[in-house]
């Protein structure tokens, strides 16, 4: 044996086998992920061929294919050259010093070979810029067993790509059996439809075409609503710093229409939706007040809704924007998010206040008698970009909207033979009416 | 008048007696994978018990479970109960994880109500655990979806579109991209049910099975609709795996001549006729291909609607005083 070799012995070698680290590099991120993942990957080339106009990506598509044998995603959105493909693409993890597109939704170098491994054991990727075009193919199974870290060129074959029609398109085969099983679902497909399009709205309603197996999805909207005295808060904050791109964070908070599962903060990082409708503590609900033992902000309830929050943060540097790298959530410990986090605190509060004063409202005069509630109806929804001015929430005061006279709510309890018999009796439908029958009666007859 | 029209009364609910004697012919063909008296029915009887005693009679099944959420009758279910059907006390989603899944088994879940998420949850407890060969059959009324209601009903005009309420309730997951507000009433709406308790199926068989060589398949076999008072749809499939393909191709349901072409929901739709014009129709069935129906004044609508499927229909005798 070569361990007798003195030469040998003098260090252990800890590189890793590469099986380990593809086992190692797809377990953190989810299937369904991994496949935006790709998605920014084409939003970042758009990106880099964005127009000075109303819908900058007008013109580029992405078209991705699921099914229980293949997973496919073509883009017309550039390409990227060989010296990319060589420097950074296929790389595991960005060099010191990579060329990246300015303001890029996918910065960590590892998003695009991430979900090839993850989805299967063969992949073959090809792209055309104007200039060149190239591909690359593996066997995974082979790959894994060669000595050294390199991947091998193919012949390129682009059906729908070229030179004249730049573009890539990726393509992974022999899908690992739980992929393959879950990506042959309905389920999942519709899963990936109603991703891309909540986490990709910005980019859709700028122009970007996405479908998934045929299905054109457009984008889901945020509206916030706004009337004489009511309107949204919003606040600007800049971060900047010696020699580093500063990142802009734009903070609106308001009351949108009653939607439970809409209601809550959004967060988007350039351009990215990364947190839709968050009602954990990480964006401040629920959160105490650590000394006092008394509590901030109130855990979400059905009450709140109608709360719409929307934090965006923007820079040409996205190192310096706080999300993690499955782009799943915040960095929490990023300094940016907590000074950013702090405000958020503090605008979502005067919300908050005026929405308990909307259901104390409901509560005493009834959905129907209102008038906060009627007032709120009637406000006019708006997308957010429509807010770019810093400004606090305003609201009306519970009680300076006057809808009749003012009113009061009387409960009470009696036997259920009492109360059908009366139902009965009058011929009205319900234990409520029966109440407000025999109130009405006694007045009228005291009145009299 | 005399009683020349066939009256339908409708404490008979003709169309879903219709339903349960297509779905006998269906049952019947399960051979290829066991005698069909061997098989376990579960389903919900009521006081009824119509199916259960249909199956019993002509399949000759004897392991039979019907299961009762109204505790409160208990006595009246079990004065009522044939053929020593067992009952089982409880909803449905605590029942069925309950029941023994190890054989084959025909499961009718024939719910009253338009779809809620509980029924998904039922659906999904048999596709987690149903042997190859079973039988899942699922009925729910397709009038008017809850969320439909509910936003006719309120008065916000800030307020979400249905379509968005159905969403909310049922997941995006589970509600595909292009439905909308007119997908949740009448026959669209069952479509769309049938298409989400599908895709409930999948679900569970997606997290249950291993490879997709082994994979266990649910095959749909039939799509049916009919309406006695309230609209309803049911789906029928078969749980299969690669293995028993062989077994399911021998099963032959497509031949089963109630079987629309173009895999079509099955419309049971009733005929107006009269006793006298019935009789006159059936003395031409079964039709010769390429041979016309003499019809004289019978409607041409309500003739092909019976020749469709009169091998189904309900067999009427008019009681006069």
């Amino acid at each position: 044996m070569a361990e007798t070799d003195s030469k040998v012995r003098d260090s252990i070698s800890a590189e890793p086998t590469k099986a380990f680290f593809v086992d190692m590099l797809v377990r953190d991120i989810p299937l369904e992920q991994a496949v935006l993942d790709l998605v920014d990957n084409c939003v970042d080339g758009a990106k880099r061929l964005a127009k000075q106009a109303e819908r900058p990506y007008e013109g580029c598509s992405v078209e991705i294919t699921i099914d229980q044998t293949q997973f496919r995603i073509q883009d017309n959105c550039g390409g990227f050259d060989v010296e990319t493909a060589r420097e950074y693409a296929f790389r595991f993890g960005r060099p010191a010093g990579a060329k990246a597109t300015t303001h890029s939704i996918g910065q960590f170098g590892v998003g695009m070979k991430r979900a090839l491994f993850k989805f299967g054991r063969h992949f073959n990727v090809q792209s055309a810029t104007p200039n060149e075009s190239w591909a690359v193919d593996v066997n995974v199974d082979e790959w894994e067993v060669e000595a050294g870290w390199s991947f091998p060129w193919a012949e390129f074959k682009g059906e729908k790509i070229s030179t004249a029609h730049p573009g890539t398109d990726i393509k992974v085969t022999n899908l690992r059996p739980e992929v393959a099983l879950k990506f042959g679902t309905v389920w999942f497909v519709n899963t990936i439809i109603g991703l891309v399009k909540s986490k990709h709205r910005q980019f859709i309603s700028d122009g970007l075409q996405i479908a998934v197996n045929n299905t054109r999805i457009d984008a889901t909207n945020i509206y916030l609503l706004v009337g004489e005295g009511f309107a949204p808060g919003t606040d600007i904050l800049t971060y900047t710093g010696d020699g580093v791109a500063p990142v802009v964070a734009k903070i609106i908070v308001g009351v949108g229409p009653s939607s439970p599962k809409e209601a809550g903060w959004n967060v988007i990082c350039n351009g990215r939706v990364i947190l839709e409708a968050d009602r954990r503590s990480v964006t401040g609900w629920g959160l105490l007040e650590e000394e006092a033992g008394r509590t901030l902000i109130p855990s979400f309830h059905n009450q709140f809704a109608r709360f719409r929050g929307i934090v965006s943060f923007d820079s040409d540097d996205s190192s310096r924007i706080p999300w993690n790298t499955t782009k799943t959530d915040v960095d929490q410990d990023s300094i940016v998010w907590r000074q950013t986090f702090q405000r958020m605190l503090e605008m979502m509060r005067p919300v908050i206040d005026f929405l308990n004063e909307l259901d104390a409202d409901i509560d005493e005069n009834t959905r129907e008698k209102s008038a906060l509630l009627d007032f709120v109806t009637k406000a006019s929804p708006q997308r957010p970009e429509s807010f770019l001015v810093k400004t606090n929430f305003t609201a009306p005061a519970r009680g300076s909207i006057v809808k009749g006279p003012k009113m009061v709510k009387i409960q009470y309890s009696r036997t259920v033979d009492d109360v059908d018999f009366l139902q009965d009796a009058l011929g009205l439908g319900s234990a409520k009416a029966v109440g407000e029958a025999c109130f009405d009666m006694i007045l009228k007859r005291q009145r009299d | 008048m005399a009683a020349s029209f066939r009256k339908i009364d409708y404490s008979l609910r003709p169309a879903k007696y219709a339903e349960r004697k297509m779905l006998v012919d269906v049952f019947r063909r399960l051979t290829p994978f066991q005698p069909v008296e061997d098989y376990n029915y579960v389903g919900f009887g009521s006081v009824w018990f119509s199916d259960f005693i249909l199956f019993h009679k002509i399949l000759g099944i004897k392991n039979m479970v019907s299961i009762e959420e109204s505790e409160s009758a208990r006595e009246r279910f079990e004065e009522n109960r044939p053929f020593q059907i067992r009952m089982e006390f409880s909803n449905s989603s605590q029942a069925l994880p309950k029941l023994d899944w190890t054989q084959r088994t025909i499961a009718w879940l024939d719910y009253d109500d338009t779809l809620v998420t509980s029924m998904l949850q039922d659906v999904r407890s048999i596709a987690s655990r149903a042997v190859s060969g079973s039988i899942l059959a699922v009925s729910v009324q397709c009038m008017k979806a809850k969320a439909l209601i509910e936003y006719h009903e309120e008065n916000d005009s800030s307020k979400a579109s249905a379509i968005e309420r159905f969403r909310q309730t049922f997941g995006r997951e589970r509600v595909p991209d292009g439905a909308r507000d007119e997908d949740l009433a009448g026959w669209p709406y069952g479509a769309l049910c049938r298409k989400i308790l599908t895709t409930e199926i999948e679900l569970a068989l997606s997290d249950r099975n291993t490879s997709p060589e082994t994979a266990m398949r649910f095959i749909p076999i039939c799509e049916i609709e009919y309406q006695d008072d309230a609209r309803m749809t049911t789906i029928v499939g078969i749980f299969v795996t690669p293995e028993d393909m062989a077994r399911y191709e021998s099963c032959s349901f497509s031949k089963l001549d109630f079987m629309p072409l173009e895999n079509k929901a099955i419309r049971i739709e009733m005929p107006k006729l009269t006793v006298r014009e019935l009789r006159k129709i059936e003395q031409q069935l079964p039709s010769v291909e390429g041979t016309e129906l003499s019809l004289g004044s019978i409607p041409l609508s309500d003739a092909k609607k019976f020749c469709r499927m009169y091998r189904y229909f309900p067999n009427f005798a008019v009681m006069e005083a």
